[in-house]
């Protein structure tokens, strides 16, 4: 029965991670696309982790599972902003459905 | 078929045609940082792929292998944004 329980959250995860692969063709622009690759994957890794704790019920894989966690969360925003700064400062445009643009970019040098 | 079973199976199935779709988006992307964002978005697939097989296989190396790639994942995205932007930055 925790068995089934590990499976269908492995199997949410895993929906999780499809929804991400699609929303890179579906955005416009590598702005909206980080949305898609930084947020919902981490969510996923969470859901699949659970699928561990109870595939493997132990006090070690509990521990193990939390600092996987705390790994994915320091990493994820750090590739995310890097990306969008490193996209900014090459000069990509923005969508032309974009409302707002904080930077001015002639604030460049 | 045991039903945990075959959850898991379709879940190994869905992470795979999300592979193939991260894959095709890395070859087609237009600009570069697509294809960065494409790769980031692979790391995290991978790490996925490693714990469903964990699972299949009902072995607890795979766990081990998933975090190690989790740590190192990282760092050739932080690797190509330094070289783009010392390249191609303002």
């Amino acid at each position: 029965m925790i068995s089934l329980i590990g499976a269908i959250s492995c199997l949410l995860g895993s929906l999780l991670m499809l929804i991400s692969a699609v929303g890179l063709f579906r955005f416009p622009d590598i702005y909206t696309r980080i949305h898609a690759t930084g947020i919902a994957p981490s969510l996923g890794l969470i859901l699949l982790l659970f699928g561990a704790v109870c595939f493997f019920p132990s006090f070690w894989v509990i521990g193990f599972v939390l600092l996987m966690i705390a790994i994915n969360f320091l990493t994820s925003p750090l590739t995310a902003h890097l990306i969008a700064r490193a996209a900014y400062r090459t000069g990509l445009d923005l969508w032309e459905g974009s409302v707002k643009e904080e930077i001015d970019p002639k604030d460049f040098e | 078929m045991n039903p945990t079973e075959l959850i898991l199976q379709l879940s190994f199935w869905v992470l795979v045609l999300s592979i193939f779709i991260t894959l095709l988006h890395l070859y087609q992307g237009p600009m570069i940082m697509d294809r960065v964002n494409a790769l980031n978005l692979l790391s995290n697939l991978v790490v996925g792929l490693l714990l469903v097989f964990g699972f299949i296989f009902q072995n607890l190396i795979f766990l081990e292998i998933s975090l190690v790639f989790c740590l190192v994942s990282f760092i050739p995205i932080v690797a190509m944004v330094h070289f783009l932007l010392k390249r191609y930055g303002k």
